[in-house]
């Protein structure tokens, strides 16, 4: 499944490549210490600031991938994390209790995938009533865009709506 | 400081412990789950107790091992400072922090604190009673821009929004004086201005209810219209 793939890769990237060059990072910071010379100093200084310009290159991408907020809170809180990043100001109801995990995944990534062309151009008209944008097993995610709402609802074993507010959301 | 490290990458955890050795500290310890950092501070004599644990939150018992500990470790030795790192800034684990304490505690990404200098000031903001919050994510919360034309981050100076950011942070009014360069003087008069522009509640003097009351605002404010 496409959502367990996506977790699997975010969770090699945080353990496996963002861990070594962590480490590599205190590495670095450690040599500075230990270097007579302030020239050669400033310059594994600077090797350090670019190993964390990777290591926020990495996040975003680990993010995208699969939030770390989808699994340890749930669809409202990644999905509010998700508007931060963005600098998106919407306001986002969805239920407190958590789904299994293919479920939560698909009602984020049905949610994300509808929001994704409004981000980049709020002046987006209209979407219409979108399909299934997420399937896993029998979970149907439906969504729906009327005035400043987005609803993503479940359908099929489990019902849930997942619910994003902002003013130029259109449709309908 | 007698320093308690919990971190799972045996890589990082290494070379935590020398770098807190190079800025002075004592690792009385590096294990690498929650459940043995407990074990580690118990068994400390009560002469020389632990004074500050540094957990990784994403270690075992999963998937937040870290946050779980601290929040065990807080109840138990409500004394112990507290610094939980992480390899992501979201506001979701930073209020989850918040709940564990809003004193001697921190919340930094990994590879911020990997320099000996700003590791040393780090852990004693947290000794000294402060929250610590990792300037990144104080910076993304402080600029995140709100829709519509009626907002009032938008009314604050230049040098009031810097002071409104290292507020997030959980500055102290002398760290921020030292961070901007300016008085003490100048700095609480800016504070008092940011106040009353964002009606901010509370006593902006108690350090720890301070912080709040900025993270409070600035979390509403993207989520209310």
């Amino acid at each position: 499944m496409i959502w367990q793939r996506r977790r699997d890769l975010e969770r090699r990237l945080n353990d496996e490549a963002a861990v070594r060059l962590a480490a590599l990072s205190l590495e670095l910071g450690l040599l500075a210490v230990d270097l007579r010379d302030q020239a050669a100093a400033n310059r594994v200084m600077r090797l350090q600031d670019d190993v964390r310009v990777v290591l926020e290159e990495l996040r975003d991408i680990g993010s995208e991938l699969y939030p770390p907020v989808l699994v340890s809170a749930g669809v409202g809180p990644a999905l509010r994390a998700y508007a931060e990043r963005r600098g998106l100001a919407v306001t986002v109801s969805a239920p407190t209790d958590r789904y299994p995990a293919r479920v939560e995944a698909a009602l984020y990534f049905a949610v994300v995938d509808a929001l994704d062309p409004f981000t980049i151009e709020p002046a987006e008209p209209a979407g219409r009533a979108n399909g299934a944008a997420g399937r896993g097993g029998r979970i149907a995610v439906e969504v729906r865009r009327c005035g400043e709402h987005l609803v993503a609802a479940l359908s099929g074993a489990r019902s849930g709506e997942v619910s994003v507010r902002h003013p130029s959301i259109g449709g309908c | 400081m007698r320093v308690a490290v919990a971190e799972d990458g045996a890589l990082f955890r290494e070379g935590l412990g020398l770098l807190l050795q190079a800025a002075g500290h004592e690792v009385v310890g590096s294990v690498d789950t929650g459940d043995k950092l407990i074990a580690l501070v118990a068994t400390q004599p009560a002469e020389q107790p632990v004074e500050i644990a540094i957990l990784d939150i994403r270690m075992p018992p999963e998937p937040d091992g870290g946050l779980y500990t601290a929040e065990r470790l807080r109840t138990d030795h409500p004394d112990i400072g507290i610094l939980l790192l992480s390899h992501y800034a979201e506001t979701q684990y930073l209020m989850r922090v918040l709940e564990i304490g809003a004193e001697r505690i921190g919340y930094r990404l990994k590879e911020r604190v990997a320099g000996v200098k700003v590791l040393a000031d780090t852990l004693e903001r947290i000794a000294a009673g402060e929250i610590v919050i990792e300037p990144v994510l104080a910076k993304r919360l402080v600029e995140a821009r709100r829709s519509g034309d009626d907002d009032p981050l938008a009314t604050l100076t230049e040098r009031e929004t810097d002071v409104l950011r290292l507020m997030a942070e959980g500055r102290s009014n002398s760290g921020i004086a030292s961070e901007l360069y300016v008085s003490g003087k100048a700095v609480e008069k800016h504070i008092a201005n940011i106040f009353i522009k964002l009606e901010l509640p509370g006593d902006a003097s108690v350090h720890h209810r301070r912080v709040l009351a900025v993270l409070a605002y600035l979390r509403a404010r993207r989520t209310e219209s």
